[in-house]
């Protein structure tokens, strides 16, 4: 699978072995109204730099399994990424409207699906460049990340 | 870039992505939530809020999803989705119909390849559908989006791949 997708695995520091705070019981979260911290079970956004041109075309968040097993915690947890231009590249294309910070988020589990595979967005990156990343928790538990990984493939050289 | 050309670099992205897992699509729209999780009962169905596409593009394939992530959620639980006029993804020979997110996505979870042009003013319509009589239903579904604007670099991640494969 690394070959194929890409030849180096790059890992988003500070979200491995994260724990995401579990979603607060009440009122429901309107949508479009995703506050930040954990108060609203949501870990970042998260901010990564990039540190050299890249072409990413993958994208994986790997949950421990140990709450509700892998399939199920990953059904329960969403990714939203936001590009250097403030671009959403995994969003609801809906823009940035009164009242929302960040976009809502994707399902991991229809994005990964059961075979763990990482999700194929690809972008060219550039060095500095700097993506915003929130990982949302949807279960009533606190549930832990084993990572997020982005699969990086350097153009112009064989693998 | 006409048309031929960029048919072409989709094809080649859209059987990268159906054969290697790799590369594709260049943004995941996600189809708004629902306010609220769809009721239990024999057959609940309810309409998302529209799904507005504001780039041009190609739209490559279609994850789906339900909350619980078990088997039996999704075989209960549906989708139709309903292109401008009356067009429907899925037909049953006299109307659009729906079809299971299991029909959909699989046992693995896997994407629904698609090949269907977008563009700024594209607004397609999802409705799901609950077919549990003892739970709520909470369906998400998104598309793999290959925009237009990005073509030039699929055309040049293509030429690159098949420079390595020796076929240039």
């Amino acid at each position: 699978m690394l070959h194929q997708f890409g030849s180096q695995l790059i890992v988003v520091p500070g979200l491995t072995l994260a724990a995401v705070p579990a979603l607060v019981p009440g009122p429901p979260i309107v949508p479009g109204i995703i506050g930040p911290g954990p108060a609203q079970g949501q870990n970042g956004p998260g901010t990564f730099q990039w540190s050299r041109d890249d072409f990413v075309n993958g994208v994986l968040v790997m949950p421990t399994g140990t709450v509700l097993g892998i399939r199920e915690e990953l059904a329960k947890l969403t990714i939203a990424i936001t590009d250097n231009q403030g671009k959403q590249l995994v969003g609801d294309g809906r823009g940035i409207t009164q009242g929302r910070l960040l976009p809502n988020g994707a399902m991991c589990l229809a994005l990964i699906g059961q075979g763990l595979r990482p999700f194929a967005l690809q972008a060219p990156v550039r060095a500095a460049d700097i993506w915003n990343i929130t990982i949302q928790n949807l279960h009533t538990a606190i549930l832990t990340l084993a990572g997020v990984y982005f699969y990086v493939e350097k153009r112009g050289k064989k693998r | 870039m006409n048309g031929q050309d960029a048919l072409h670099i989709v094809q080649w992205a859209q059987q990268q992505l159906v054969q290697f897992g790799r590369l594709g699509a260049t943004r995941i729209l996600k189809v708004p939530d629902l306010p609220a999780a769809i009721a239990a009962g024999a057959n609940v169905q309810v309409q998302a809020p529209l799904l507005k596409f504001n780039r041009p593009g190609t739209v490559i394939g279609l994850y789906a999803q339900e909350l619980a992530g078990t088997l039996p959620k999704f075989a209960q639980t549906g989708l139709r989705l309903q292109f401008a006029g009356d067009d429907d993804l899925i037909y049953n020979g006299a109307a659009g119909d729906f079809a299971s997110l299991l029909a959909l996505v699989g046992f693995s979870v896997n994407w629904f390849p698609m090949m269907r042009r977008v563009d700024n003013y594209t607004q397609w319509t999802i409705t799901y559908r609950n077919q549990d009589p003892g739970a709520t239903a909470t369906p998400s579904c998104m598309f793999a989006v290959l925009e237009d604007s990005e073509l030039a670099n699929v055309a040049a991640e293509m030429k690159e791949a098949q420079a390595r494969a020796g076929r240039i």
